[in-house]
């Protein structure tokens, strides 16, 4: 074998050596935080159903009151609670990381997480998994302008969109309508109480272009007409019409990402609370 | 056969030597000092676990509001620490003030020209991690030292932490006295992930004096190791007398003690009740430096702001998000201050309001496909290099 061929021959097997590496770790980081999420997603699970730490039992009736949508009182009365009022599953995580302010979950999506926050900081979850450790994919994270205890008008939560399908990735879904029609709802609790909120705009919108909606800069609202404008954006924007209406007063929800259609541009899904 | 061998041994040999690069390369720590009010970035790399050694850099050119320090006039710098430990070693950080080389101190001074300074720091949250008021450290000395605290402490390799500086001239001080000016003064943070030979004392809390242990005596190179035993004494506490602090919330500057209409990080310590202009209340909730309490409240046209506690009740009104870029310099509006005992006078701070927010950068941009193309066209070079050898070698036959 002559010397050039050589010389390809061990860079070519360099840099094989090196791309196997690199997307061997990454996707094992994927996997492991795919195996912390489920972790954590079975101890909250356990605790609100009476199986956890805090050794609540089952009460009598508690499957059915829970099967029963419609009867919103009678599940308030199952929920397990913990000493300080939280929901126990979500206190048994809050123990393990106090950041957690609430937990997002969408029906027919991997959209199942604990979502963190620390106050006027985005970037610190950006980066970090639930033991606060380095980790590409982070965690969804309440805007830090935004005050869970208020609470604030507007509850902004962003999450990266991975490759790998995890985090807000099935955010995009809903840029399909059929989809939407399906799953019209979003859940996030808060640490101390359940929370639906209607789907009333799916949009996408470019950081930095001259039409940007500055979507994110909203987490409460001076007066009515400061409200109705936001909502108008919101409205003109969204990619079908939802048939939801949203009046003053209503509390909204704003789910964010990055979506790949175009450089800079992010995918927003905002809902009003209905329960 | 041999041939083949040989490549293979060749090319692990080398992969190992870049691993070996990129280990070494990672073995450095990383410090990374911003500020918004200033346009540098200060960066320095140090080598982790390195015992018996404490690093320093100076920030002379982020403490740019030093410039607008008077008797009458304080200032407040904000900066930002960015600690990278590649060893995920838990690294304590000290901001310090030095005289200048060329010094004219003298031991027997009364007083040195860092003294001209009195300083208070607060964390990101409000809580009070060090206050000249009552921390009663030693004057007439050429170095001062105070402890920022420990990053990096949960074992994770980025760690950052976000510091107000409140800076106020103090009145014991005659500056034409001093052998050196105060403008020379060296401001620099030293850090050190050998947190056993340089642990950091507890910070003083109101009411108790410690004197700090100086890492260094006015050395940037090894520095020796602290001995001294802090001395620790407990004040009476003061009494907690009542205090009422008012803003109000006018677009009229010539309105003492108020501030602009807008959306606010409210932090501090008391209890916070916010009227609106009828009277009625918007909101109320309590600011501890204990608990470091912190609400988003948008305060609109003729809405007061009443905080009451005790002597060390504060509220500061910050940009609702502290990553906001770039941050405009709106006209100050005035915020009260407490004043720690022996300070009778209120002074007052100025705090720009920021406009700007950032969007978090929510894309997954680790370069998968990228990644996998240039890996698979290796692959098939190698393969197409091993076939063709073989060919050659067969056809040699």
């Amino acid at each position: 074998m002559s010397a050039p061929k050589r010389i390809i021959l061990i860079l070519s097997l360099c840099i094989v050596v090196g791309c196997g590496a690199y997307l061997g770790k990454y996707f094992y980081d994927s996997y492991r935080a795919a195996q912390d999420i489920s972790e954590l997603q079975h101890l909250v699970e356990a605790g609100n159903s009476g199986g956890s730490a805090g050794e609540e039992e089952l009460q009598g009736g508690n499957e059915a009151a829970q099967d029963n949508a419609g009867n919103e009182q009678a599940a308030a009365e199952a929920e397990q609670y913990a000493p300080n009022g939280m929901l126990q599953g979500y206190y048994d995580a809050y123990q393990k990381n106090n950041d957690m302010v609430g937990w997002l979950k969408i029906s027919g999506t991997k959209i199942n997480y604990p979502v963190m926050h620390r106050p006027g900081d985005n970037e610190y979850y950006l980066h970090r998994n639930f033991e606060k450790e380095y980790q590409y994919s982070g965690l969804p994270f309440l805007d830090g302008d935004c005050d869970i205890s208020l609470p604030s008008d507007n509850l902004i939560i962003y999450a990266h969109n991975m490759r790998d399908g995890s985090m807000f990735a099935h955010l995009l879904d809903y840029e399909d309508e059929d989809f939407f029609r399906e799953n019209p709802t979003i859940s996030f609790d808060t640490n101390y109480k359940r929370g639906t909120y209607a789907i009333f705009a799916v949009f996408s919108t470019k950081v930095g272009s001259s039409n940007e909606f500055e979507y994110y800069s909203k987490t409460m609202f001076d007066d009515k007409a400061d409200f109705d404008a936001y909502v108008k954006q919101a409205l003109d924007r969204s990619y079908y019409e939802t048939y939801v209406d949203v009046i003053y007063g209503d509390k909204l929800i704003t789910l964010s990402t990055c979506s790949y259609h175009r450089s800079n541009e992010r995918t927003v899904v905002m809902a009003k609370k209905i329960s | 056969m041999k041939k083949i061998f040989a490549v293979i041994m060749s090319a692990a040999v080398l992969c190992s030597a870049m691993s070996a690069a990129f280990a070494a390369a990672g073995e450095l720590s990383r410090v990374n000092i911003t500020s918004p009010e200033a346009a540098e970035t200060i960066n320095a790399t140090y080598p982790s676990g390195n015992e018996g050694t404490m690093e320093e850099v100076s920030i002379n050119a982020l403490m740019t509001e030093l410039e607008d320090l008077t008797a009458t006039k304080d200032i407040v710098q904000e900066i930002k620490i960015s600690s990278t430990s590649a060893t995920s070693l838990p690294v304590n950080y000290w901001l310090k003030l030095d005289l200048p080389e060329e010094s004219d101190y003298a031991p027997a001074d009364t007083y040195s020209a860092i003294d001209y300074y009195s300083i208070r720091i607060t964390n990101e949250r409000g809580a009070v991690l060090y206050d000249d008021a009552t921390a009663d450290a030693a004057e007439g000395e050429n170095t001062k030292s105070i402890n920022l605290g420990t990053l990096n402490n949960d074992k994770n390799r980025s760690d950052s932490a976000t510091y107000m500086i409140y800076v106020s001239v103090n009145d014991e001080v005659d500056a034409s006295e001093l052998s050196d000016s105060p403008s020379d003064v060296v401001w620099s943070i030293a850090y050190t992930d050998d947190t056993a030979q340089f642990a950091p004392t507890a910070s003083p809390a109101a009411g108790s004096t410690a004197t700090p242990q100086n890492p260094s005596s006015g050395s940037t190179a090894v520095p020796s190791r602290a001995t001294a035993t802090p001395e620790v004494t407990v004040r009476p506490t003061a009494s907690a007398a009542a205090k009422t602090i008012t803003i109000r919330v006018t677009t009229n500057s010539d309105v003492k003690d108020s501030i602009n209409p807008g959306s606010y990080r409210l932090v501090g310590s008391g209890h916070v009740v916010v009227t609106d202009s009828e009277g009625s209340k918007k909101a109320e909730f309590d600011l501890t430096t204990a608990d470091n309490t912190q609400s988003v409240t948008t305060l609109r046209e003729g809405d007061v702001v009443t905080v009451t506690g005790n002597n060390d009740a504060y509220v500061q009104f910050r940009a609702p998000s502290a990553t906001a870029t770039p941050r405009a310099t709106a006209t100050p509006r005035a915020t009260t201050r407490p004043t720690a005992t022996p300070r009778a006078t209120a002074r007052t701070t100025t705090r720009p309001t920021a406009t700007a927010k950032a969007n978090p950068q929510t894309g997954d941009n680790a370069p998968i496909i990228g990644v996998s193309i240039i890996g698979t066209m290796a692959l098939a070079a190698v393969i197409y290099i091993g076939v063709t050898s073989k060919k050659n070698k067969n056809g040699n036959k």
